[in-house]
């Protein structure tokens, strides 16, 4: 489904990614973990298309598509969601909306029939009880006056609507309770599927608790320098990101 | 210095030498009583004084108003014929249909065939100001508010004032039904002044809501000089929009003049949609405690439009409040003018005002002056102004693009959004979805939008 191959990125002349491998297949759960700086945010932001940053080199391909060659939105039409680790603010959007238009476009895209406001309220009301979103608040402008802890449900009640082919959360597990976090997860794994598949970034292991992946990597000075199973996470946990100094750059 | 100014009055002077010329012809013509004659001549010398105002004057440093006087304006519109009633029917026919007291002026004069007032409730008058005695006008307050010794084009409206309403709401009362004023302009009076003036009584603890219109029935440049002067009884409440949308060829200079006694609220709402050049200005004194306004505008502009929003609010009075919020959305090579000024005086103490002027740029040579101002003499206040300008957020535009909106699709969204805040608070829902279908069409790419009404 996505294949990365040697991919580098950076801003401003400084080089952030040096040389990411990473291959996720239909279905599969990825987690990336890592320290603070180590790059993380950054492949989220280029995957979903960001202009902040500039690829350098390597290639992405999504579904056999060179990803990298698609603006933002094709990539979205094409089934790829980022969960923002900051939910941006959109005074005199409504939540709902916003929402059923991007879901409206993406199913034209699809080639599917448009939901009406009736159907689409239908389905909304259904997933903002998954994700405990006050419907008064959905229909209030988009993130403004929500706590961290909203954005955060909001950006997952989103996902949850557009049922992307491949979700990517970045870090959407920082500055949430045990509870909110339950109710994320629960809506990633209520997508869980053999179309589905996730990468889901992250610097605590406990969201892993809860989603729990086919591979971990670990990513440390824009390289991934270790990948494994679930119980990298663990071992990530025990021993902090520090003994990864050691581990040298080889890629698994 | 004075050969300065001595240049930029000649070269401004075609335009107001054709009107001081023909005041004579009018006001005899006219055939009022002395004291009305009087005020009008007065305010004729002081315009033919003041001449039209040059950039030298801090108040219009930033208007240009060379294009003005170059068009050499020829007086007053013509009384409409029948082409210009035909073309003012069909605009009319144009207006969404709602529950009103509706007056309508064409080319600067009340048609009594074009309205519909309906009946009028008990306590609500309205009369045209033509059939009024100047007794009856000049008790009315009429040329009270509108004053101002440097103010050159309210002296032009008063010295050439041909009609317009009375509007009088008795103490505690309420219509039920907004009144509306319209204006249209036809093409018969391109090159011409449109005078109109408002006079607006509310009662003590009366309620009531006025919409004002401005509208051209084609596409000529006509000059708009309005002035209205609306007095708030104690606890009066008054919902006051004015909507503007001439043509694009339209001028329109005019100044609402308010005056709010204790515990008196006034909302104001402007949406300027249309014309070459548009100044409004708002010049609000409390004249008693505790009494509050909400001032809020919405301009947009594109081409080489022009746009010129002014306030001047007088706090004199305790615990009085403003909220003040004016947004341009400006495309082209458009110019948007915000100036401000919220005054409180030393005995104002407890006022609380806050004033924000936001501006939007779609086009690189647009180009935004903000000038929000407060002067304060009391020390128990709380007193915040704010200005921003900037253009559509790349952050904001990335997230909606992640979400499968086009890049064109969100800019759309974005600048709606930017402009509906002012829309959510109109409520006539007819009224709103036509301001907001309105809005829509003078908006890039809207097409891409679907927005709900």
């Amino acid at each position: 489904m996505l294949e990365i191959r040697n991919l580098q990125a950076g801003i401003a002349g400084k080089t952030i990614l040096k040389g990411i491998d990473l291959t996720i297949r239909p279905g599969e759960v990825h987690a990336l973990m890592g320290p603070n700086g180590s790059g993380k945010s950054t492949l989220a932001q280029v995957l979903a298309g960001s202009e902040t940053f500039t690829v350098t080199a390597g290639e992405v391909h999504y579904e056999g598509r060179d990803l990298l060659a698609l603006a933002p939105e094709e990539r979205a039409l094409a089934g790829i969601f980022l969960a923002f680790q900051y939910p941006v603010e959109i005074p005199g959007v409504s939540n709902l909306y916003f929402l059923r238009a991007a879901l409206n476009a993406q199913r034209k895209a699809r080639g599917e029939q448009e939901l009406d406001a009736m159907d689409f309220l239908a389905l909304a009301r259904e997933k903002m009880k998954l994700f405990d979103l006050d419907p008064e608040l959905m229909n209030r402008s988009l993130n403004v006056g929500f706590s961290g802890g909203e954005k955060k449900r909001n950006e997952g009640f989103q996902m949850a609507i557009l049922a992307p082919k491949l979700a990517i959360l970045d870090e959407t597990d920082s500055g949430l309770d045990i509870d909110a976090l339950k109710v994320v997860a629960r809506g990633v794994n209520a997508l869980r599927g053999p179309d589905h598949a996730a990468l889901v970034i992250t610097h605590y292991q406990r969201l892993l608790d809860y989603i729990v992946p086919d591979r971990v990597h670990v990513l440390s000075e824009g390289r991934i320098v270790r990948s494994g199973g679930k119980e990298l996470a663990l071992e990530l946990e025990a021993k902090g990101y520090a003994w990864l100094e050691g581990a040298g750059s080889s890629a698994a | 210095m004075s050969t300065g100014n001595e240049k930029s009055r000649s070269a401004l002077g075609d335009s107001a030498a054709t009107l001081i010329a023909e005041f004579p012809a009018f006001a005899a013509a006219r055939g009022e009583d002395a004291a009305l004659g009087a005020l009008r001549a007065a305010a004729a010398a002081r315009f033919a004084a003041l001449g039209l105002p040059g950039r030298e004057r801090e108040d219009w440093k930033y208007a240009d108003l060379r294009p003005f006087a170059a068009a050499a304006w020829r007086g007053l519109a013509p009384a409409p014929g029948a082409e210009a009633l035909a073309a003012a029917r069909t605009a009319l026919a144009g207006l969404p249909a709602m529950a009103s007291h509706r007056f309508v002026l064409v080319d600067g004069r009340y048609q009594p065939e074009l309205s519909t007032p309906g009946e009028l409730p008990a306590g609500l008058s309205v009369k045209p100001l033509a059939a009024l005695s100047p007794r009856r006008l000049l008790a009315a307050g009429l040329g009270r508010l509108a004053a101002a010794p440097d103010a050159a084009f309210a002296a032009l409206n008063t010295a050439w004032w041909q009609d317009g309403l009375l509007i009088e709401i008795a103490p505690g009362t309420a219509p039920a039904q907004p009144i509306e004023l319209i204006h249209i302009a036809s093409d018969a009076a391109a090159g011409a002044m449109l005078a109109p003036r408002l006079l607006v009584a509310c009662g003590a603890g009366s309620q009531g809501t006025l919409i004002e219109r401005y509208a051209s029935a084609g596409s000529g440049a006509h000059f708009t000089n309005a002035i209205g002067e609306l007095f708030l009884g104690e606890e009066a409440r008054l919902e006051h929009l004015k909507l503007l949308r001439e043509s694009g060829a339209a001028w329109h200079i005019g100044t609402s003049h308010v005056r709010q006694d204790a515990r008196s609220h006034y909302s104001s709402r402007e949406l300027v949609l249309g014309g070459a050049m548009v100044r409004r200005e708002l010049q609000l004194a409390f004249a008693g405690g505790g009494a509050d306004c909400s001032l809020e505008a919405l301009y947009l502009a594109d081409g080489d439009e022009r746009r010129d929003l002014r306030t001047r609010v007088r706090h004199a009075e305790p615990g009085c409040r403003t909220h003040e919020l004016y947004k341009g959305i400006l495309g082209g090579r458009a110019r948007g003018i915000f100036d401000g000024l919220i005054y409180v005086a030393q005995d104002a103490q407890k006022t609380d005002a806050r004033q924000t002027n936001r501006n939007l740029l779609l086009s690189p040579e647009a180009t935004a002056y903000s000038m929000p101002r407060l002067e304060i003499y009391a020390d128990d206040v709380k007193c915040t102004h704010g200005s921003t300008t900037g253009q559509i957020s790349d952050e904001q535009l990335f997230y909606l693009c992640t979400r499968g909106f086009s890049a064109e699709a969100a800019r759309a969204l974005l600048t709606y959004a930017f402009a509906s805040e002012l829309l959510e608070a109109i409520a006539p829902a007819a009224l709103r979805q036509e301001l907001t279908a309105d809005l829509l069409a003078r908006l890039p790419q809207s097409e891409l939008i679907e927005v709900a009404p």
